[in-house]
């Protein structure tokens, strides 16, 4: 073999290899982007500790294990989530839990503040503020964000002594782990990952969101 | 057949080391290629994709940092890489020290890129992407081996390459 040949052969195979490996990256990414696990095994109970909002007693329950600094979490609740809880609050028991993703450094400052709001009856009040205004709070530094979280709280007219001491407070942690815990329990390795009566979900829009509801309301009357 | 010189040369120990570093780095330098594959097809593929304790999470990669000179830096990255390799290649294929020099020093711009972005997750973006903290980590490698294939030069310059001495 010439070594004309020995090199032609080698920089052929080199490029092969890159190309291959691109290929493989790409394809990695186009079939894992689909949502979490699809086979979820159950939830546990629903406790007078979980975040419970719209009706109490209702047979239809959804349960979104979610991150306050996720972005897909945001999108989902900003386009869909909202419209479907304030228009079904009165039919159906909507469940928050906790599942800060790892890297997301603002995540769990924002848990312990919704947590806090929620020793105030006011939980989904602030994990209303903090998806709407996701964009504000996420990039910003601990005494910023702390700045931020305080004009929420004072917005929704809570008892600033009580929220500082309860978003420093063990308890206030102790949920948030709880509820991280039952979601890899379940199964969830991502946000925003759903439960329509323990069954995982993934409706992509709101129109899609409404029919899975309505068809749960109608099998549960 | 014009410039055949340096074939010559019989491979003295110092070529040989820096043969082995080269072969290190060309070992390290897929990895971060293969990295930045993924980084460039997820920035091309997704939408808002769901955040994964797994795969991480699209707030770092759909940053407004995430594009520089219009360009998605994971493309960037993956064409550094890129270059990294194939200077490499040519170099153990061509011999020529000088190209192994320049594919070194070039190392120090990967580094301080990786350096710039370590610092926009940490302190400007609030979050980390592990797949983009693993790039910083093949990037840093490749430049403690670049410094190291510089040193060499250095450090053998007078005896292995005599026409540079001085």
């Amino acid at each position: 073999m010439t070594k004309n040949n020995y090199a032609m052969i080698l920089w052929v195979s080199v490029v092969a290899a890159l190309l291959l490996v691109a290929g493989g990256m790409y394809w990695i990414v186009k079939t894992g982007s689909q949502p979490t696990n699809m086979n979820a095994p159950g939830v546990s109970e629903i406790t007078a500790d979980d975040h419970i909002l719209g009706k109490a007693d209702s047979k239809v329950t959804l349960l979104e294990f979610a991150d306050f600094q996720c972005p897909a979490c945001g999108e989902f609740y900003n386009t869909a989530l909202k419209r479907i809880e304030s228009e079904y609050k009165d039919r159906v028991r909507f469940v928050y839990r906790n599942f800060p993703i790892p890297g997301h450094l603002n995540g769990p400052a924002a848990a312990y503040a919704a947590g806090a709001a929620g020793l105030q009856g006011k939980f989904f009040e602030m994990a209303d503020e903090l998806f709407v205004n996701q964009a504000d709070w996420s990039t910003e530094d601990g005494a910023a964000m702390q700045k931020t979280l305080d004009s929420y709280a004072q917005a929704l007219g809570l008892s600033m002594d009580k929220f500082h001491a309860d978003e420093g407070s063990q308890a206030v942690k102790d949920k948030v782990d709880k509820d991280y815990q039952s979601g890899i329990k379940s199964g969830v390795n991502g946000t925003p990952t759903l439960f329509l009566n323990g069954k995982q979900v993934s409706p992509g829009t709101y129109d899609e969101f409404k029919r899975t509801i309505d068809a749960a309301l109608a099998a549960s009357s | 057949m014009t410039n055949s010189s340096e074939q010559s040369t019989p491979p003295s120990p110092h070529h040989r080391k820096l043969k082995r570093l080269a072969l290190v780095l060309l070992g390290v330098a897929p990895l971060g290629f293969a990295d930045a594959s993924y980084l460039t097809a997820e920035h091309y593929l997704n939408r808002t994709p769901p955040c994964s304790i797994v795969h991480g999470c699209a707030t770092v990669t759909t940053s407004r940092f995430a594009i520089m000179f219009g360009i998605p830096v994971a493309l960037l990255g993956a064409l550094y890489y890129l270059a990294v390799i194939f200077g490499l290649v040519y170099y153990l294929q061509s011999k020529n020290h000088n190209i192994l020099r320049l594919t070194a020093a070039f190392t120090i711009a990967g580094f301080v890129f990786s350096l710039w972005f370590v610092y926009l997750q940490l302190f400007v973006i609030r979050a980390i992407c592990a797949w983009c903290m693993f790039s910083a980590l093949t990037s840093t490698t490749l430049f403690i081996l670049g410094m190291w294939v510089l040193k060499s030069h250095r450090a053998y310059g007078k005896e292995a390459f005599p026409e540079k001495a001085g």
